[in-house]
């Protein structure tokens, strides 16, 4: 019955033929873009391998390539190999479009002749576990806000994984991947795309590479840290402060609230009417019932007032909640938070 | 005359035919305002040029166009709560009039994610499992979610004298 209401109800939804016709032109568009794109520019690849001291100090991989000046000298070998059979193959554009030539200097005409394939450097700088790849270029070229960076995997995305320093280098952060491969382009067509491929060490949380972290009720990715963060403006690698102190408020829909919450301060803060309280605080006032602790995460918390008279918490708890939890990479970790269950 | 070569033309108007209506519906179910699906729809396609997928089969191209739609749903529910607005529709207040708007005023109570898991299940017939699999849930957490959902329905429905 429900369904037949349902199935009733949508049928009457359809995209309007404007809309249609626009996103049609929307696409076109895109697709002229990328045709213009992939003739005016030119890749180098680059591979940068992982922390290996770090690795060598863990036992998990031998370290191959010594010191940081033998990985950056092995580094400069690959460009002017790449940089070389890019040019062979007449990849390399001039100025933006078309094949390229080289010039008597030896580096790349075009808009900015006289650059050549040392413009653009990749290195690994941290030493800690979570590896940052920067991929520098000369100033001139990069405006800042003008580099682009989009992934080839689904690991990074440019708004959180990418950001322009004031000196025109791209700091890029590598996902839990074994592998992750990136391009670089410039909208401006100055700068050449370059590939990075790196092997990422094991995540902090404990994963081994590839397996999967756990994942948010919405389904999203944590970052390399475990954590979420869901402010686009806030990158977590400028080890700035996260904003609100850890937790980030995500919306409020008919009085659901949903929250972020850090890990780190090993509490998790429930936001109700203005009012923040500690989640045993919204338990004992009845604004979060067991059952809703269903919807939290290890991080992110759903509270709502409205949803008690449907949430059998108690009932739950004791129907098999806890495997629920456990299953969907739950939030029992918390739960030495409930209190006991009715007897 | 299009200016644009057949050869695209074709890739775009096969792509748009094979899903707009299922876009746009899993959209308009989510996000409930005509506004808001239409970004999400126009949004989806792009991300389909954009990052030109490559699929294995015709059930792994419908599952990825449906899991972009739910990713954009998120995405246009996150820069809502930080920019709220209310569109002119909603600050009238119809009164809702035919059978299908008053169930379109109890799908609101749902949240949009229940919104997303009924209309999969409802609408485009898949499974738990494989709703699980384009939400990125688990089977177990998605079957409590559409039977919480359900529950809350029937009983506001009941309530409110629908099936009287």
């Amino acid at each position: 019955m429900l369904k037949d209401l349902y199935r009733d109800s949508m049928s009457g939804i359809h995209p309007d033929s404007g809309l249609v016709s626009k996103t049609k032109e929307a696409m076109y568009n895109q697709l002229e873009a990328a045709r213009r794109d992939s003739d005016s520019s030119q890749t180098i690849t680059k591979t940068v391998f992982p922390d290996n001291e770090l690795i060598a100090e863990t036992g998990k991989k031998r370290n191959v390539f010594g010191s940081k000046s033998a990985k950056i000298a092995c580094a400069a070998v690959l460009v002017a190999v790449f940089a070389g059979i890019a040019v062979i193959f007449g990849v390399v554009a001039e100025n933006g479009i078309g094949p390229g030539h080289l010039d008597s200097g030896g580096g790349f005409s075009g808009a900015n002749p006289g650059r050549d394939s040392s413009d653009i450097s990749v290195s690994q700088v941290n030493k800690t576990s979570v590896p940052t790849v920067i991929i520098t270029t000369s100033a001139s070229v990069v405006e800042i806000g003008d580099v682009t960076v989009s992934a080839v995997t689904t690991k990074i995305t440019s708004s959180t994984a990418a950001s322009v320093t004031d000196n025109g280098a791209v700091s890029l952060s590598v996902a839990h991947a074994t592998t992750t491969t990136c391009t670089v382009t410039s909208q401006t067509k100055a700068v050449s795309a370059a590939v990075v491929t790196t092997t990422a060490p094991p995540p902090p949380n404990g994963n081994e590479p590839g397996e999967n972290p756990p994942r948010d009720p919405f389904g999203d990715e944590p970052h390399r840290d475990g954590l979420f963060y869901y402010d686009p403006d806030y990158d977590p690698d400028s080890r700035e402060p996260a904003p609100d102190d850890g937790y980030e408020f995500l919306f409020k829909e008919d009085g659901i609230s949903y929250f972020f919450e850090s890990r780190k301060s090993e509490r998790v803060l429930v936001l109700y009417n203005g009012v923040e309280y500690t989640l045993r605080d919204a338990i004992d006032r009845g604004i979060v019932s067991h059952s809703q602790l269903l919807e939290c995460s290890a991080f992110v918390c759903v509270a709502s007032a409205d949803d008690m008279p449907y949430s059998p918490g108690a009932e739950l708890i004791h129907s098999g909640a806890k495997s629920e939890l456990e299953e969907s990479g739950g939030c029992w970790d918390m739960q030495s938070d409930l209190p006991a269950p009715p007897k | 005359m299009n200016p644009h070569s057949s050869e695209k033309v074709d890739c775009v108007e096969k792509i748009i035919e094979k899903y707009s209506e299922t876009v746009y519906k899993l959209a308009f179910s989510n996000m409930r305002q005509k506004e808001n699906a239409d970004d999400v729809y126009q949004e989806v396609f792009l991300s389909y040029i954009k990052s030109a997928p490559e699929f294995e089969s015709e059930e792994h191209e419908k599952a990825w166009f449906i899991k972009v739609t739910v990713n954009c749903c998120r995405d246009m529910w996150r820069k809502e709560s930080r920019h709220p607005c209310v569109s002119l529709e909603e600050a009238e207040d119809v009164p809702a009039e035919s059978k299908n708007e008053v169930l379109a005023e109890y799908l609101l109570r749902l949240s949009p994610d229940d919104r997303i898991l009924i209309h999969l299940l409802y609408f485009e017939g898949y499974s738990a499992k494989e709703i699980a699999e384009m939400t990125g849930k688990s089977p177990s957490s998605v079957r409590m979610k559409l039977s919480r959902a359900r529950r809350l329905l029937k009983k506001i429905m009941e309530e409110d004298g629908f099936y009287a």
